[in-house]
């Protein structure tokens, strides 16, 4: 097909509904349009060039898996950012791990010794320099942030006074359990030491558990309450300053009714109630909380943590508990 | 002359459209759904095969008797069998009897011809676009159908879906093969009738086609009865009423009746059934923008939203611009039979899409239920890319550099969507577009990163390295018939076993989907770790995640 130089050619006719209303000037829709096109082709390609630079190699996980390897001690934990992007599990060796989002507003954030984060700040639309903003604000950060690509790795521990001194899920080993009836019934400990084991039936545990809540992952001890009697977790040497953090909630579609019973999550300090929490029931999620206990001496205490019920029915709770 | 040179080009955007399947399909893993139709498959092709020694020996009553057709059709009644008997009869030919293909290339065969009939029927398209503007060209209805058949298929989840034996892409094939055919009928009796076949090989597809012909109907109403009236008044919209609707209503049922011999001992009665099932479709849970939907009603914006932010953002804005311009230009522009293309090309691009965004409709499976409507966009989209570069010719004063504005600015906007589709590998129905941000911008939105568990395909050489010998794996979201799929086509080591849940299992991997974030939990719990021994990261978002039991 030829077409007269000195004419639009026939894909563009003037004439055609398809082409511009006239020679000497498109309209500004047309015009408009034309730009439009161009500018999104233009930001498509700009975002593919720039794409394998905002991604980590495996060679970058590497070198930070080896990183952390060197410099982790006992009690540190890893957390990611943005959350979901945790890819980073494969390379921090035995450390546990961490993914929530909103991590400066979770208990979580303080519970490690130190807390090394791994961020991905050039992720399309990653939300990792907010959270690593959270964090400086919250935490006490060791130096800056180190590079290894595209990934951030910064190191944090909690802020004078916040330090984990108890970790009541990871120390469940050294507790007593038992249903707090008349006469006591003790629960033993688990063949496979993952826990102990309550004589009330399968469902009659206390064993630290990965349990969803709002979609999340959340590590607790899974503590069914069997009924007005007490299951008591007896910490006899637990060290303690100012007091309680963690969180609290029922598993699973028990959550939702609002016609089952309360649970009861309450706290001894040297035999001496020192805090009682309340999980009414229809109140779905995972409920952070925070006990201060002023003027209490620092040091080895008897802890007793309660839970109890009116009615045990699909009463599913779950708990994470700390002393600070 | 012209004629055959375009029959020509058909032909090769047909075959062209086959091999990049063919040549691109071991890339993607098996969906759920593939899996259940390669067994339906295998049930109903050997009644085709026996009905022959049925005639020979005279057995062809018994052939025929209910309890015969149970035996072979009772599987999967929910879909009628057209697709699934040519996948039997592909895999039959190709696979076992030629050992042309693999297994799994052998039943998706049909699949990439359906594919490659699009691609050929968008060109077709696009010269009777040419034609049908006010001064005729088949030069820009040339550029238009080749544009738009790149338009569609760089779009990587078209593309996935391309590859699939699965039925979507095939109603998406021939509902376009409906309205090409019943374009033509305006001006052609034999067309007119072969729309009637079409109809009936698209019944015979999927439960699409009983919802599309209301396109027909808006593109009657909009574009043809009102001149009709004005000529003729009642007596001229009688008048005007398409033959070829005459021709569907009477060869399309019967058709869909003769393709699928499990109807016939109690048509009224199982059509039913197959209705029914759709009609009570449950809502399968689907992530989007942070929210997890179960129930309607579904956000009416859903559908805008899902397109916008997965067709590449360089092939959606003309598309979306052009459909736009063509919507605008309706009014002027849809007036007699021989003006109404652009009517009944935007009619059946936005009925799916409608159809869809009715809040009630279950919302689930990523793009595929309104993607029959996108060829007819696509088409659009061309006219949309034709005119910018027109326009852009005429801005700059340089009316003669319009061409190779036409071809820089395709190129730029082709270009970046061919890199995505190269991206996404085999895992083309995870893609998001550069607005979204790609998966990472996807994952960090709270969309729905997966839906079919074919993307476990992408830990397959993992497993096949690592598991111990006779390892049970907890498979997580595949289907049986998926894993003895990737067995049987050489993609896993069969030794290793399939398990029923984490607590039988030596390995899970895990799929990241909203709703099972529970599942994988219960993983960590049976293994009592959350450290992964593998996964398939897209763009460091996690799709599938293995998990391995400590000590084995």
């Amino acid at each position: 097909m030829s077409v007269p130089a000195s004419r639009t050619s026939e894909i563009g006719r003037p004439d055609s509904p398809h082409a511009p209303e006239t020679l000497a000037r498109p309209g500004l829709g047309r015009r408009a349009e034309a730009l439009a096109i161009v500018a999104a082709a233009l930001f498509a390609i700009v975002f593919w060039v720039r794409l394998p630079g905002r991604l980590p190699s495996e060679a970058d996980y590497q070198s930070l898996g080896r990183a952390i390897s060197a410099e982790a001690r006992p009690g540190d934990g890893v957390a990611f950012a943005p959350a979901w992007a945790e890819r980073g599990k494969l390379f921090v060796g035995g450390l546990p791990t961490v993914t929530l989002p909103d991590l400066a507003l979770e208990p979580e954030a303080e519970r490690y010794a130190r807390l090394w984060l791994i961020a991905e700040p050039d992720l399309p639309r990653s939300d990792a320099a907010a959270t690593l903003r959270a964090l400086d604000a919250r935490l006490a950060r060791t130096g800056e942030p180190r590079r290894f690509g595209p990934l951030s790795l910064s190191l944090y521990a909690p802020r004078e006074g916040r330090r984990t001194r108890t970790d009541f899920v990871a120390q469940l080993g050294e507790a007593t359990v038992s249903i707090r009836g008349d006469p006591p019934e003790r629960c033993e400990a688990a063949p496979d030491g993952s826990g102990f084991l309550c004589p009330r039936g399968r469902w009659s545990y206390v064993r630290p558990e990965w349990h969803e809540f709002d979609f999340l992952a959340r590590r607790c001890l899974w503590a069914h309450p069997v009924g007005p009697e007490p299951l008591e977790l007896r910490f006899p040497k637990a060290e303690l300053a100012h007091g309680f953090r963690g969180g609290m909630g029922l598993v699973g579609a028990a959550a939702d009714s609002p016609n089952l019973a309360p649970v009861e999550l309450a706290f001894l300090v040297d035999g001496a109630p020192a805090a009682t929490l309340t999980l009414s029931p229809g109140q779905p999620g995972f409920h952070p909380f925070e006990i201060d206990l002023p003027g209490l001496v620092a040091g080895p205490h008897d802890v007793a943590l309660r839970i109890a019920t009116p009615n045990p029915a699909m009463r599913h709770f779950c708990f994470d508990a700390v002393a600070f | 002359m012209r004629r055959r040179v375009d029959l020509v080009v058909a032909a090769a955007l047909f075959l062209a459209t086959f091999l990049a399947m063919l040549l691109t399909e071991r890339a993607i893993g098996f969906t759920r759904d593939e899996s259940f139709y390669f067994y339906a498959a295998d049930l109903y092709t050997p009644w085709f095969f026996g009905l022959w020694g049925a005639l020979v020996h005279g057995r062809l009553l018994d052939w025929f008797s209910d309890a015969n057709l149970q035996r072979h059709f009772w599987y999967n009644t929910e879909h009628p069998i057209l697709m699934k008997s040519l996948f039997g009869l592909s895999h039959w030919l190709f696979t076992e009897k030629l050992s042309l293909l693999r297994p799994a290339a052998g039943y998706r065969a049909p699949a990439w011809a359906v594919s490659g009939m699009i691609s050929a029927l968008l060109y077709l398209f696009g010269l009777e676009l040419g034609r049908q503007s006010p001064e005729p060209s088949e030069g820009r209805g040339r550029i238009v159908g080749l544009l738009a058949a790149a338009l569609f298929w760089l779009a990587p989840r078209h593309l996935y879906h391309g590859h699939l034996a699965c039925f979507d892409m095939p109603i998406t094939g021939l509902w376009l093969l409906v309205v090409y055919a019943y374009w033509r009928g305006f001006s052609s009796r034999r067309w007119a009738a072969l729309s009637g076949v079409a109809y009936g090989l698209a019944l015979a597809t999927k439960l699409n086609s009983f919802f599309y012909p209301a396109a027909l109907l808006f593109h009657w109403a909009v574009a043809i009865a009102p001149r009709a009236f004005r000529e003729g008044r009642w007596r001229g919209v009688a008048r005007s009423l398409p033959a070829q609707w005459g021709f569907m209503a009477a060869i399309g049922p019967v058709i869909f009746l003769l393709h699928w011999p499990w109807l016939w001992p109690h048509p009224i009665e199982r059509i039913g059934a197959y209705l029914a099932f759709h009609a009570q479709h449950v809502n399968y849970p689907w992530y989007y923008l942070g929210t997890l939907l179960r129930e309607p009603p579904f956000p009416l914006a859903y559908v805008v939203v899902v397109t916008a932010l997965t067709i590449p953002i360089s092939l959606f804005v003309p598309i979306a611009l052009g459909t736009l311009r063509a919507l605008a230009r309706l009014p002027r522009r849809g007036e007699g039979r021989l003006g109404s293309l652009p009517a009944l090309l935007l009619a059946n691009g936005l009925m799916p899409i409608l159809l869809i965004s009715w809040p009630t409709v279950p919302h689930f499976g990523g793009i595929k239920h309104w993607m029959p409507g996108l060829p007819y966009l696509s088409l659009f989209g061309a006219e949309a890319l034709i005119s910018a570069a027109a326009t852009l010719a005429v801005w700059l004063r340089r009316p003669a550099l319009e061409r190779p504005l036409l071809a820089g600015l395709s190129a730029l906007c082709l270009a970046p969507a061919l890199v995505g589709c190269v991206h996404i590998e085999g895992y083309g129905e995870c893609f998001y577009n550069e607005l979204a941000g790609g998966e990472a911008g996807a994952a960090q939105l709270g969309m729905q990163r997966q839906y079919w568990s074919n993307d476990v395909s992408g830990v397959l050489p993992w497993l096949n390295e690592n598991a111990p010998p006779r390892a049970r794996v907890y498979f997580h979201e595949v289907t049986v018939g998926s894993y003895q799929a990737y067995r049987l086509n050489g993609m896993l080591r069969p030794d290793i076993q399939y398990v029923q849940g984490p607590q039988q299992a030596d390995l899970v991997p895990y799929q990241y989907m909203q709703e099972f974030r529970d599942q994988e939990y219960q993983v960590w719990n049976a293994f009592g770790t959350n450290r992964p021994a593998d996964g398939l990261y897209l763009d460091e978002s996690p799709n599938i995640t293995v998990y391995r039991r400590p000590g084995t």
